[in-house]
């Protein structure tokens, strides 16, 4: 229990962190942003009056520090400021996007896991060297593939040429797989190559020896000693790549023309629409400690090595985050 | 006291002996004392490396002397020329003003590869400060470095670099220093963790045994022996900072048109791609193939390290 | 063999096995034969790179990556295992040929219960119907683990190296086999839990009539353990015959070059007697004095008693050896001593100078006068350096002599530790085992130090290596009239080389004094069950 009480605790530091290190990256900058909110509008020239109101209504006339603190009390709230452009709370605008980014992500994330496991596992089970060299070269091409031209070209010929599937729009679970493959390719690469390095390793240890002195067979010492031990560090990477979902959903969602956070940041990044920036920030390092958290939880699950005390700093330790 | 055992006899053979004694000794000269033909022979049998060398030292030409390899203006509209499929005199096709696509591929280089220089020196240089002094230090330094690296990971860095844009306006400089202060918490995690292999190793100890100083340890065995890996991961990085700052380059954060970037390039593709596949396919791929070269150099350098 | 044997059960004839990539092998056996009848109980013996554990996992196939059978055949039972299938050879595995493999910290699945690891053996072969529980519980409480239904539920972190050696015994015995392959089963292990398992595995085997394939690189094990000594050297076999005569009258110049130089308590004593306290230096005092150590660890899962009141002497130009088993307390005292850890209480004493409570900087003058050399020949120096750098290292630090000077001092320690000046520019890595824990002790001499502190120095090494670097040091300390402080489990060789000693179990001194006195007439009851866990105790008739 304390374990769970110490990761959580973690967890919200990172989020409070996270939050101060926007605030200073987007707050802090030159140039007024009451002049931005109001030449939004059209690029009108602003009388003082304007101005004032407006910095009154934003609270841009308070010090630093009460702005940093107001909008802190803001975000325990809930409550990420207005949108300069939009005029609306920021934390309404997200709500609207979140749901269709999220559905983006989980079946993107699906698809990196699945893809991942069969080709990192079938490189290391294969008794072709030819095959395996060849899943082995897979990974590090995903990897090194531009997304976004990643998604024109898959835009151009299962969407132009094939017909297959709709070129824009966020409905329907066909809207759903260009854009997905597009953004699980280089999630798909790492998690087949951490898969197939840790197989690699877990396939020459002692247990597996003696599970094959035993009689067990191919498969099932495959599946049920070496994958085993090796899906404990692939989880982790499948953990990290999450929050890089939501990221890469910036440019697949402008190329795909789909609603949603992606395209909602990138609007706001054209737009210096900084409480926007600063809440879909947030929202995506929320996304990464939460993801991290909910690993850090299972791990113990899975590893039963790390359920005893002092297991905080093991699963750390076995996770690669921190060293002995 | 005469007979010097020879590793010959006591050196194992097989990988599954026990005791720690047997590590194979390498053979008289060592691997590292090998002829310029064994080099070669070494080479050739690896061409995929070979190949990336070749495509990595061309791209870098582009950057360097980009006249040298087209007769065109990148900059230059021909109206007599627009939209003309990929053919001898325009090998990228041209685009919707009559520019030659590869023209400004190869014009495009300098500026996108000194982006990512600028961005990978900037994460490095701080990176490897905080891993450094975190990892040698511990305990309270460590902890608190840490913590802050903890932040600059929990934003992916194409969004971290998204919000400094933000604040310091749209541009290659800019995109440069938001790609490398995103680099920063990866840099500093690897060279923390190299630092601390090296520090606990048993060598280590037995120069504090010996009355080393701290100073003179980092300086001659802990740097030494640390570089290595992160300069194999600024290489891989150095792919990764390339598709990122391509990334924020297409959605078009960098340097504004007609000024060609690589990323920009790949976007102002995107509403001819029914008419024109060549304008974004053909200066995408170039990206792809280039970052696969650099990586498998990356990789080649990784997997030296590690078996030596 | 001759023609009147019974049907042998085993036979192996001239197996060939070789590692490597497909362009490059390096053969690793030369064509080996033996043979072996039901019920009989079989040592293979030999030193790293020998062979041996290559012959045992060749028998069922179980070469690691890389390693292939070139040529030869092993017939079990009437049937060439190289020749069977993939199906017919898992049919094999478990069910007629157990395996008790090395390490039993590595040995079992991290991850999933001891029960299913038992289970397992007996479900590949079918036999995990009804009441397969209770024969796994049986399989546990036959293995000597007293609390079956509670190892069954229990993960392998939960249990000791002992307890899992056990578990692993229970699974290399659930099916029954006719043979079991015991591969040093118990070098990982502390002395008298390796006695334990050793009785152990001769009461199962007997009760059942099991036939025995024992590797071990310790004669006095086989000789313990085993009726028939098979030797071998660089992939041969050399050397097989009744344990009696193999020990006794060895026909082979290898197995004699073995049996002189592995430490018995019966073998030569290296140390010279006459440095033990002239009148000159019992007046001058102890070269070191400690007195009361105390260190408490802090972990997350607890805080631990390394080293509880410990306190000891030693002279100028003696060896104290400290001896125990792991987690004894032995090496952090040693840590101690050095200042490389900081003692809670007590004091340490160097030629009168209290180190205790010294800074950094007034503790790095006296670092001159105590050096250390490690385990591990690999671990201890610096991969990147050059030898002559290596040895010359701890001159540089204390910026002693001009670079040429150092290089001419590291030429001539070279000599000292028998090692040719042609390797003064060489990397270490092109060193085997021996000669770089020479370097390191050549290392350690070059300040001219009054103690040097051997931390496990000599056990990673093979026995006929570890003989030469023992002579090496006992030669040193003649010569130059260095102490040691030597830190080892190894009761044989702590007896070989110390002139007094200390034991130590769970941080606390148990016993300590003359090294031969201690032995003959062990006062503290821990200290006797050490002496009788040594192999090979008896001494053979000649």
């Amino acid at each position: 229990m304390l374990y769970v009480l110490r990761r959580v605790l973690a967890a919200v530091f990172v989020m409070w962190a996270a939050f101060t290190v926007t605030f200073i990256i987007l707050y802090l900058v030159p140039g007024d942003p009451a002049l931005l909110i109001v030449g939004g509008d059209g690029g009108v020239q602003a009388t003082p009056e304007e101005l004032a109101a407006v910095r009154a209504e934003y609270g841009f006339d308070q010090p630093v520090i009460v702005q940093y603190f107001q909008a802190l009390g803001g975000v325990l709230t809930g409550n990420l400021g207005m949108s300069y452009q939009m005029r609306q709370p920021v934390t309404e605008l997200i709500g609207a996007q979140f749901g269709s980014t999220f559905a983006l992500a989980m079946f993107a994330l699906v698809v990196a896991v699945v893809a991942g496991l069969v080709i990192g596992g079938a490189a290391v089970y294969t008794k072709s060297r030819i095959l395996s060299q060849l899943l082995d070269s897979l990974p590090p091409i995903g990897a090194s593939l531009p997304t976004f031209w990643v998604g024109l070209v898959l835009m151009q010929v299962f969407c132009f040429q094939l017909g297959w599937f709709p070129s824009a729009g966020d409905r329907g679970f066909d809207s759903l797989v260009l854009p997905g493959i597009t953004m699980a390719i280089p999630g798909a690469a790492s998690i087949a190559q951490v898969f197939a390095k840790s197989l690699r390793a877990s396939s020459r240890d002692d247990y597996v020896t003696v599970a094959t002195a035993k009689g067990a067979s191919r498969m099932r010492v495959f599946i049920g000693h070496a994958a085993r031990n090796a899906l404990l560090p692939t989880i982790t990477v499948a953990g990290m790549i999450v929050a890089g979902l939501f990221a890469y959903s910036a440019i697949t969602e402008s190329i795909f023309s789909r609603a949603g956070l992606g395209m909602a940041l990138d609007n706001a990044v054209q737009a210096k629409d900084i409480p926007m920036v600063s809440g879909i920030v947030l929202v995506i390092a929320a996304v990464f400690v939460v993801t991290n958290l909910i690993v850090d939880l299972v791990y113990p699950i899975i590893d039963p090595r790390l359920r005893r005390p002092g297991a905080s700093k093991a699963v750390r330790l076995q996770r690669g985050l921190v060293e002995a | 006291m005469s007979v010097v055992d020879t590793p010959a006899a006591v050196d194992a053979v097989a990988p599954s002996v026990p005791a720690p004694t047997v590590a194979p000794a390498a053979p008289p000269g060592g691997r590292r004392r090998g002829s310029a033909a064994a080099t070669l022979v070494g080479l050739l049998r690896k061409p995929t490396l070979v190949l990336s060398a070749l495509v990595v030292l061309v791209v870098v030409l582009w950057a360097l002397v980009p006249g040298l390899f087209s007769g065109y203006d990148p900059l230059y509209a021909d109206t007599s020329q627009v939209l003309l499929p990929p053919s001898f005199e325009h090998l990228f096709g041209t685009d919707e003003l009559g520019r030659d696509v590869f023209t400004r591929m190869v014009h495009g280089t300098a500026l996108t590869l000194l982006t990512t220089v600028v961005a990978v020196v900037i994460g490095f240089a701080f990176g490897s400060v905080i891993g450094l002094a975190a990892g040698y230090f511990g305990r309270i330094a460590d902890g608190v470095l840490m913590r802050v690296v903890d932040i600059l990971l929990a934003i992916p860095m194409l969004v971290l670099a998204m919000a400094i844009v933000t604040a310091i306006g749209f541009g290659s400089v800019q995109l440069a220093i938001g790609v490398g202060i995103g680099m920063i918490g990866s840099v500093a995690r690897v060279m923390r963790s190299e630092v601390m292999r090296v520090r606990q190793s048993t060598f280590i100890d037995a120069e504090r045994s010996m009355g080393a100083r701290d100073g003179y340890i980092i300086a001659r065995h802990v740097l030494p022996n640390a570089v290595g890996p992160v300069l194999v991961l600024a290489i891989l990085d150095f792919g990764a900072a390339i598709l990122t700052i391509a990334a924020l380059s297409f959605l078009g954060y960098g340097t504004p048109p007609p000024t060609p970037e690589w990323g920009s390039l790949v976007a102002s593709g995107r509403a001819y791609l029914t008419t024109a596949w060549w304008m974004s396919t053909l200066p995408g791929l170039t990206i792809a193939v280039f970052v696969v070269c650099i990586n498998r150099i990356a990789r080649e350098l990784q997997n030296d390290r590690s078996s030596r | 063999m001759s023609g009147t044997d019974p049907q042998p059960l085993l036979a192996v004839d001239d197996l060939k096995v070789s590692y490597g990539s497909r362009s490059h092998r390096t053969p690793a056996l030369h064509g080996v034969s033996f043979s072996m009848v039901p019920g009989e109980k079989i040592s293979i013996v030999g030193e790293s790179g020998s062979g041996k554990s290559t012959t045992a996992h060749a028998l069922i196939g179980l070469l690691p990556a890389g390693g292939r059978i070139d040529s030869g055949a092993v017939s079990f039972a009437g049937r060439d295992l190289t020749r069977l299938g993939d199906r017919a050879l898992r049919a094999v595995r478990g069910a007629e040929i157990g395996l008790i493999p090395q390490d039993p910290m590595t040995s079992l699945n991290p991850v999933r219960r001891i029960g299913k690891q038992v289970e397992e053996a007996l479900a590949v072969h079918g036999r995990a119907g009804r009441g397969v529980e209770r024969r796994v519980l049986e399989g546990l409480r036959d293995a000597g683990l007293p609390d079956p239904e509670r190892v069954a539920a229990q993960f392998p972190h939960e249990l000791s190296g002992g307890m899992r050696q056990r578990v692993l015994i229970a699974i290399a015995l659930a099916c029954s086999p006719r043979l079991v392959i015991a591969d040093e089963p118990t070098s990982a292990l502390d002395v008298t839990v390796q006695r334990q398992i050793l009785d152990h595995i001769d009461r199962v085997t007997a009760a059942e009539g099991t036939s025995m394939l024992l590797i071990t690189h310790d004669l006095g094990v086989a000789g313990d353990r085993t009726d028939r000594i098979i030797v071998m050297n660089e992939g041969e076999i050399v050397e097989d015959g009744p344990a009696d005569s193999v020990l006794g009258s060895p026909a082979d110049a290898y197995t004699k070059r073995l049996l002189a130089a592995a430490p018995s308590l019966s073998s030569r004593v290296l140390y010279s007697g006459q440095t033990v306290a002239t009148a000159e230096t019992a007046a001058a005092g102890p070269l070191v004095s400690v007195r009361a150590l105390r260190k408490e660890f802090h972990t997350a899962a607890g805080s631990h008693l390394a080293v509880d009141d410990v306190s000891f002497d030693i002279a100028a130009g003696e060896t104290l050896a400290i001896v125990g088993e792991s987690g004894s307390g032995k090496s952090t005292t040693a840590r101690l001593l050095l200042q490389l850890e900081k003692a809670d209480a007590g004091s340490v004493t160097l030629d009168g100078a209290e180190l205790t409570g010294l800074s950094a900087a007034r503790i790095r003058p006296h670092r001159l006068a105590m050096q250390m050399v490690y385990q591990s020949p690999y671990a201890s120096l610096s991969p990147r350096f050059s030898v002559g750098d290596i040895i010359s290292e701890p001159l540089r630090i204390h910026r002693i002599a001009s670079a040429a000077e150092r290089r001419r001092i590291a030429a001539s320690l070279l000599d000292q530790v028998a090692l040719p000046g042609s390797v003064l520019d060489r990397s270490p890595a092109e060193l085997s085992g021996g000669q770089r824990q020479r370097v390191a002790i050549a290392r350690a001499l070059a300040p001219q130090p009054k103690l040097i502190v051997c931390d496990e120095a000599v056990s990673a090494l093979d026995v006929s290596v570890q003989a030469q670097v023992l002579e090496l040091l006992a030669e040193i300390q003649r010569e130059r009239g260095v102490a040691y402080l030597f830190i080892s489990h190894d009761l044989a060789v702590v007896r070989q080389i110390a002139h007094r000693v200390v034991v130590m179990r769970r941080g606390r001194v148990v016993e300590q004094g003359d090294t031969e006195a201690t032995f003959a007439h062990p006062v503290d009851e821990y200290t006797r069950q050490l002496l009788d866990a040594i192999p090979g105790r008896q001494p053979v008739s000649t």
